[in-house]
């Protein structure tokens, strides 16, 4: 019997129930979905050395998860309890008639057991098809293609997804259960009847709060751009107190500034129900104002993590080609005092057994200087006092040299034209840094000459060359110093590392895993000269290694950054949309009160979409100016990463929560509406 | 004197085949322009239904009701909230005013409904709070005004549109003595000054003491009318007390 009642309940109050539905529907997918990585057909399909990035990734989300499972629960329990405080009229009138509480809880447990298992079953079949998606993503990101397409289900993700919204839902139960017992009959019979007292704040303090809250922000702006994200310093942390003061003040003042704003023009405030809508929205504000800047503060999270991470991910891929311009680069260092005659990379490594005339088809053996100049000392002895503010984070790198005949070689291994000549006392500056060399260039325009190694060498070319000569992960020589070859060991410190750059034969797979190999250190130190006991290192970079890295760090970001974003995303929307709806329930009166001095259905529809229309895009509008100013100044940070247009994957994370927030707008409209129908006029 | 509302054999039911209650079972009447009429009955003579349906908020079953000329029961619903804001004022038991907004802006919100220019609201909202001596409280919201400022603001309200007609469901219900008899007398200048055709549902004698003409409602049935003529308002009030007792029915609802 009562779980019929149960039964019922769900059907008649479905309308009620959707944004609820939809936030467990939502949660569940997106759970399962980046919990089903490890699982996917993508694994089968990446090799050996792409592999791992996706088992770390796995792991990583597993524990995300504890945290994302966390942040769902908190907001379940929200959304049930605004349900149940709708109900409460009813729940009173079931134990007037004589229900027992158990009696109650027991409706309540089959009701949120019913809607549970629905969403579970409606959110597992959605997060299967949408990991298929993220299946093809991870394909894409890796640049692997997929030739055949199986349709995965995983199992373990379907466990934990099944456990994790278990232990939710049972706290949701147990929540219900004590707020039914602490109930008095009489609130639950009255609780739809509550002496609410308006509150309403001068208009002039809110101009006032407003004017204030405008200054604040603004110096929150301008500290951070003056701050650049470059220190957490004082005026970092001014910023960040400022921006989210500002906001406060923003939502706390907007409505009563707009009302004044509005009400100075007559034939604004005095057209259609434009009066009611604004006293409308303005007696909300003051009540909601701290979700509000809360849910702003959220949204500009989400964006400027998403963006953000996309775009230094996406700047770390454009540099990967350039950075790479050899299918190996091995390295050692060693102290050159106990070894006199430089090691054979070459007979090294076929020393240990690698066929090295099998795999490669060309190489050169060289050396790299690092005399211990940085570029700060460099600039100093130059007489220049402080370094451009573009070129502070590398300030304290060592400047490392290269022969230019060496370079020469190099080059033409990159199969470019390599015919750099130098006198005594000249050199040219190389960097691996392509965007940011005009404020090198302009720099060193000024300056005809450097320091280094002890002496004074003449800049040859006009501007800084973008040469590569080492694979690495990202831009690590901004400076370098090309040298007249017999300048390399002329100073007083010759301390070197030697290399060798190599090319792969035709279809370089095998080689590729047999290099790759000796990267990881999988194989040992095996470039180590035989008998020497000192300071020792070997680095073993092969292009396709770095392209890998890329894209694990890249799948990565992106990953982690759809995942919380998401999830805070369908937070912010969902409360913002359940406080709309109950709102909707204690304004009923107004709207009957309306319709009965003949308001068009039309101009009621309208006032109430101009409200939630407000209610949900002046949260986002301000956090997209946030953002747009976050993003700004991350892209500062993002350059150092590489070359990158933080824009375009803005506008990706732009779509995505639109969609999103345009679902939970559309849920919130309609709801409201139905709420206010529900009642005829008699 | 002309014509304003004529009800011609109106039927409500409610309920299904198996049972029916005839609310309203084939009641007729006219109200002449400029009246001020009263309809009394006990409770579930079906005098409210008669109100909703002559305001357009519920359906007749059966029958016809004219306001002005146009016949109201065949309507559509977008032209059925266009004849309530035009043709239409009302005065509520509980006043119905907006919580959200000052009694200028509650009274002004009759007028912006029907898209009127600015000045025209200003001038007509000054006006009618004068003559409804209101103008102190304008600039109050509702709940720092006493129910018979309330009430009195809600009345301008009705009656600012110039409505063909004013309907008032109880108006006193929610008021204490004092207040109920300024609101009366303000609804007295209404219809002579201002010439406001009022209808009036109470189950009060001393309320309906006010009213020029008054229509008893049995059982959904005209049952009686009594017209004050040139009666002073006491013995028009004995007279009501003696329909009432006649009426019969449940007479703690009447004193």
């Amino acid at each position: 019997m009562l779980s019929k009642l149960s039964f019922r309940n769900v059907k008649r109050s479905v309308k009620d129930y959707t944004v609820y539905f939809i936030t467990l529907t939502f949660a569940v997918a997106i759970f399962f979905v980046f919990n089903s990585i490890g699982s996917q057909e993508i694994m089968n399909i990446l090799n050996e050395s792409q592999r791992p990035y996706l088992e770390i990734l796995d792991n990583l989300m597993s524990s995300i998860s504890v945290f994302i499972s966390v942040v769902l629960g908190f907001l379940i329990i929200f959304a049930n309890n605004f349900l149940i405080k709708k109900r409460k009229k009813e729940l009173g009138i079931y134990t007037t008639l004589g229900m027992s509480k158990t009696g109650v809880s027991f409706i309540l447990f089959i009701e949120t057991l019913l809607i549970g298992v629905l969403s579970l079953v409606v959110g597992l079949l959605v997060g299967i098809f949408l990991s298929q998606g993220l299946s093809l993503l991870t394909a894409k990101l890796f640049d692997v293609a997929m030739t055949e397409f199986h349709f995965v289900f995983s199992l373990d993700a379907m466990v934990k997804t099944v456990l994790y919204f278990g232990v939710i839902f049972l706290c949701v139960i147990l929540f219900n259960i004590i707020t039914v017992s602490r109930y008095k009959l009489i609130d639950l019979i009255y609780g739809g009847r509550k002496n609410q007292t308006l509150k309403t704040r001068n208009l002039t303090v809110s101009v006032i709060l407003f004017i204030l809250s405008v200054i604040s922000l603004g110096v929150a702006y301008y500290l951070i751009i003056q701050n650049k994200l470059m220190a957490f310093d004082s005026q970092f942390l001014w910023s960040l107190i400022l921006g989210a003061v500002g906001t406060l003040l923003f939502f706390m003042s907007l409505s009563g500034f707009a009302l004044k704003l509005v009400k100075s023009s007559k034939r604004l405030y005095f057209r259609k129900l434009n009066m009611f809508t604004m006293r409308q929205i303005n007696s909300k504000v003051n009540t909601t104002f701290i979700s509000m800047t809360m849910i702003c503060l959220m949204l500009f999270l989400t964006i400027g993590m998403l963006s953000t991470g996309l775009g230094i991910t996406t700047a770390l891929k454009n540099d990967v080609k350039f950075l790479t311009p050899y299918g190996v680069t091995a390295q050692i260092s060693y102290d050159s005092n106990e070894i006199k005659d430089d090691p054979d990379l070459k007979s090294m490594f076929e020393k240990s057994g690698i066929d090295f005339d099998q795999y490669i088809e060309d190489y050169y053996q060289y050396k790299i200087y690092q005399p211990g100049d940085t570029m700060e000392n460099m600039m100093s002895e130059a007489g220049l006092e402080k370094l451009p503010d573009a070129l502070q984070p590398w300030a304290t790198m060592p400047v490392l040299s290269i022969g230019v005949s060496d370079l020469n070689r190099l080059l033409e291994m990159q199969g470019k034209d390599g015919n750099y000549q130098l006198e005594e006392n000249q050199c040219i500056l190389l960097t691996d840094k392509r965007d940011l060399d005009p404020y090198v260039n302009e720099y060193f325009a000024q300056n005809r000459t450097v320091p280094y190694n002890g002496q004074e060498y003449e800049i040859k070319l006009d501007s800084i060359q973008p040469e590569v000569v080492v694979n690495s992960y990202q831009s690590m020589n901004y400076l370098m110093v090309v040298l007249p070859d017999d300048k390399l060991d002329a100073g007083p410190n010759n301390e070197f590392t030697l290399m060798l750059n190599a090319n792969f034969k035709g279809d370089a797979e095998k080689a590729e895993k047999v290099f790759a190999d000796l990267n990881s250190g999988r194989s040992g130190l095996i470039l180590k000269p035989e008998g020497y006991e000192g300071p020792f290192s070997q680095y073993v970079i092969t292009q396709q290694d770095v392209i890998n890295n890329t894209a694990g760090i890249l799948t990565m970001a992106i990953f982690i950054g759809i995942y919380i974003g998401f999830v805070f995303l369908i937070t912010s929307a969902a409360v913002l949309a359940l406080q709309q709806l109950s709102e909707a329930a204690d304004n009923r009166q107004r709207y009957l009160i309306l319709r009965k001095i003949g308001v068009e259905e039309k101009m009621i529809s309208q006032s109430i979409f101009i409200q939630i229309f407000i209610y949900f895009c002046i949260p986002l509008f301000l956090a997209i100016i946030h953002s747009v100013v976050g993003i700004y100044v991350a892209n500062n940070v993002v350059a150092i990463f590489g070359k990158s247009d933080t824009w375009i994957t803005s506008a990706f994370t732009g779509g995505l929560l639109l969609v999103v927030y345009g679902l939970y707008f559309l849920a919130t409209y309609t709801g409201y509406k139905n709420i206010l129908k529900s009642k005829s006029l008699v | 004197m002309s014509e304003i509302l004529r009800v011609e054999d109106v039927e409500k039911y409610y309920g299904n085949k198996g049972n029916l209650t005839k609310a309203l079972n084939h009641i007729s009447f006219t109200v002449d322009s400029g009246e001020f009429v009263g309809v009394m009955g006990a409770s579930g003579s079906g005098k409210t239904t008669l109100l909703n349906c002559i305001s357009t908020i519920d359906t007749v079953t059966n029958g016809r009701i004219f306001i002005g000329g146009d016949n109201i029961t065949s309507l559509k619903p977008r032209q059925l909230s266009k004849f309530r804001r035009e043709q239409l004022g009302f005065i509520f038991q509980d006043f119905n005013l907006l919580d959200t907004l000052t009694a200028y802006e509650n009274i002004a919100l009759a007028l912006t409904i029907l898209k009127r220019s600015p000045k025209e609201i200003e001038r007509k909202v000054d006006a009618v709070a004068r003559q409804l001596d209101i103008t102190g409280v304008l600039k109050k919201y509702p709940y720092q005004m006493s129910g018979g400022q309330k009430q009195r603001v809600a009345s301008a309200r009705a009656i600012v549109t110039d409505p063909a007609l004013v309907l008032a469901d109880e108006p006193t219900g929610a008021l204490d003595s004092k207040s109920a008899q300024m609101l009366l007398e303000s609804f007295e200048t209404l219809n002579k000054t201002l010439g406001a055709t009022i209808m009036m549902v109470t189950h009060d004698a001393f309320t309906a003491s006010y009213c020029h003409r008054i229509l008893f409602i049995k059982d959904g049935k005209l049952f009686h009318e009594l017209i004050r003529g040139t009666d002073t308002r006491k013995q028009f009030f004995d007279k009501i007390i003696e329909v009432v007792s006649l009426l019969g029915g449940d007479n703690r609802d009447v004193i």
